[in-house]
């Protein structure tokens, strides 16, 4: 039986290089799995993926496009694929999927990414780069031209970025660290938005959101409109601002700065404005740094354990984000644990769900949900 | 027989025309009362357009347009002749003028409204003091300017806007008939997601119960409704592509 299966996973590969002409757009669909993109000085793409002979990648240039897909030749749905993509650095990406997680690095041409579920990483990019992902952290660094991101459920962050920037997402948070841009605008409805780059003459800067806090850098020297609204928070800044009734709720604050030649506009229904002078701490990214740090060395990031590790680390960072002075670290260590069932516990419930003992291997891993193929 | 002449007063009012056919057009203009006529009621129509005031609409109109897009079988092409165009224009300079009399109108009462409940207006680097709600004047001797108008100025949302519920529920049904082509987890993901975004609508609107006349809650509230049928739209969407 062994025997059958090792033949079964006979494994196959696919290593293509495809010189291509200015002008040509990589367009890749890959329905699970990775796909990571570099660059390299030749006007040529080399494409490198590993997969059984059951399934079959096809390359297909065209006039303008260079197509990558794959398909499995028993039919049924596609099997999860790792491509590395090596591409000139002028030429146009598009990438697809439904569970790819997407890597960008280096590209100078425009950017397409659209994943329903997979972190989508870029860094480069110009032109106009949209990425979009249902579920999973987008992060983008060192894009230059128009910027155009769409989250539902996860995270946003933007760093060393130059040009018009548009975020939103539903359930996370957007956080921007050196956007130089005339023209942002953010919306998350459960989430914090932190900005962080100078407010240009004539931009136009909106920051909204229904139940999170919004900071934003305000130079000494700027010359902005601005309006900030909240409904049951609080609008505060590390200099002086004019005086608001702390107690009564629906607090606006409008002020002119030099000529007032910006627009910003700040609003959160139930969080507070936050504004500070450039350079100054900003706790809730260094809180978020944190954070991370804490799953990188708890283990509880992705992969393999995180379903428990993952409860875990979000309810002591979400504690610590929550704590504000006598932080108890050992009780707050203590009640996250106790929050979270046992590995054992995990376990047994997922054989119980199992209609059979025995689990085949399969050669590479594949998606598990289950898709109805029309 | 003055049409030649007529179809060119637009280019030459907005000094698209070579010299050679200004000058010709000038000319003719100087010895035809009729298109000098024309020319006149064009050049009010440009003036009093300048003129209008911006008016917000009164109501969110874009659920229902975005509902029946996909109803649309095939775009018509209309086209004018010019001095239709004229006399469309000189219809709706009168409709808008007496408008935007009215939004002004009642803007101004908006505006006396919100600020007596809202309180702060701007001053160049300084908040403005609270008014004094009986009188509607600064309670202190400092000056108040009026602040930037906000992201949605002063619109009136309807808590029962049929045309907004028809296009969401006939997103939710496209979603319940395709969710068979998602996996469990990412409808529960989109399910999670528009469960926080109905939180937000719900709490916007118990708001702006209580402040209706509460214009950034109207304009949040009008925010919030359309990120749900844009996620609506985009998880229905998923089911057609996935």
């Amino acid at each position: 039986m062994i025997a059958e299966i090792l033949f079964t996973m006979a494994l196959a590969a696919t290593d293509q290089t495809i010189n291509v002409t200015r002008g040509t757009k990589l367009d890749v669909n890959n329905f699970a799995g990775d796909v990571i993109v570099k660059v390299w000085d030749k006007d040529a793409v080399h494409v490198e993926v590993a997969h059984s002979d059951r399934e079959v990648v096809d390359i297909k240039p065209g006039d303008q496009t260079l197509s990558v897909r794959s398909r499995s030749v028993r039919g049924g749905p596609p099997r999860s694929l790792d491509y590395t993509i090596t591409v000139p650095v002028w030429m146009p990406i598009a990438v697809s999927g439904t569970y790819a997680d997407v890597t960008i690095e280096g590209t100078g041409g425009d950017v397409n990414v659209d994943t329903t579920r997979g972190d989508i990483t870029v860094r480069g990019g110009s032109g106009f780069v949209s990425l979009k992902s249902v579920q999973g952290l987008i992060t983008v660094e060192r894009a230059k031209g128009r910027l155009e991101v769409r989250g539902v459920n996860e995270s946003i962050r933007l760093a060393d970025i130059t040009g018009d920037v548009s975020a939103e997402t539903t359930n996370g948070n957007i956080i921007l660290d050196r956007v130089d841009s005339p023209n942002v605008d953010l919306y998350t409805v459960n989430g914090t938005i932190s900005y962080d780059g100078p407010i240009r003459d004539k931009g136009v800067y909106r920051l909204t959101t229904h139940n999170g806090s919004i900071t934003m850098p305000v130079p000494e020297k700027a010359n902005a409109a601005m309006t900030m609204r909240t409904y049951n928070g609080s609008i505060r800044a590390s200099f002086p601002l004019p005086s608001t009734d702390p107690e009564r709720r629906n607090r606006r604050v409008a002020m002119t700065l030099g000529n007032g030649s910006a627009h910003v506009e700040l609003e959160s229904f139930g969080g507070s404005i936050l504004l500070r002078r450039p350079g100054e701490p900003r706790p809730e990214t260094d809180r978020r740094k944190q954070k991370d740090k804490d799953q990188v060395r708890l283990g509880t990031g992705r992969g393999l354990g995180a379903g428990a590790g993952a409860g875990i680390g979000a309810s002591i960072a979400d504690a610590v984000d929550q704590a504000v002075v006598d932080i108890d670290v050992d009780a707050i260590v203590d009640a996250a644990l106790a929050s979270v069932p046992s590995i054992d516990v995990i376990i047994d419930a997922a054989m119980a769900g199992v209609p059979h003992p025995v689990v085949v291997p399969h050669p590479v891993p594949v998606p598990t949900p289950r898709i109805k193929i029309r | 027989m003055h049409e030649e002449w007529t179809d060119r007063l637009s280019d030459y009012l907005d000094d698209e025309l070579t010299a050679d056919e200004r000058a010709a057009v000038a000319a003719h203009l100087k010895s035809c009362a009729h298109c000098a006529a024309v020319a006149a009621d064009l050049e009010k129509v440009v003036t009093h357009a300048k003129a209008a005031a911006p008016r917000p609409p009164q109501h969110d109109l874009w659920p229902g347009i975005d509902a029946r897009i996909g109803r649309v079988a095939q775009p018509r092409r209309v086209s004018f002749t010019l001095p239709q165009l004229a006399a469309a224009a000189a219809l709706l300079v009168a409709v808008s003028g007496g408008m935007a009399w009215q939004f002004g109108t009642q803007s101004a009462i908006g505006r006396s409204a919100d600020a007596s409940r809202s309180g702060n207006a701007g001053v160049d680097g300084t908040v403005a003091p609270e008014r004094d709600a009986s009188s509607g004047r600064p309670a202190a001797a400092e000056s108040v300017n009026v602040a930037p108008a906000t992201r949605v100025a002063a619109t009136t949302v309807s808590y029962a806007d049929a045309q907004y519920d028809a296009a969401v529920s006939d997103l939710e049904k496209a979603l319940k008939n395709g969710r068979n082509h998602l996996d469990a987890s990412t409808v529960s993901i989109v399910e999670h997601n528009l469960q926080i975004i109905d939180q937000a609508i719900e709490q916007a609107r118990q708001a702006l119960e209580a402040d209706p006349a509460n214009s950034y809650l109207s304009g949040h509230l009008v925010e919030a409704r359309r990120r749900k049928l844009d996620l609506l739209r985009r998880a229905t969407a998923l089911t057609e592509t996935d």
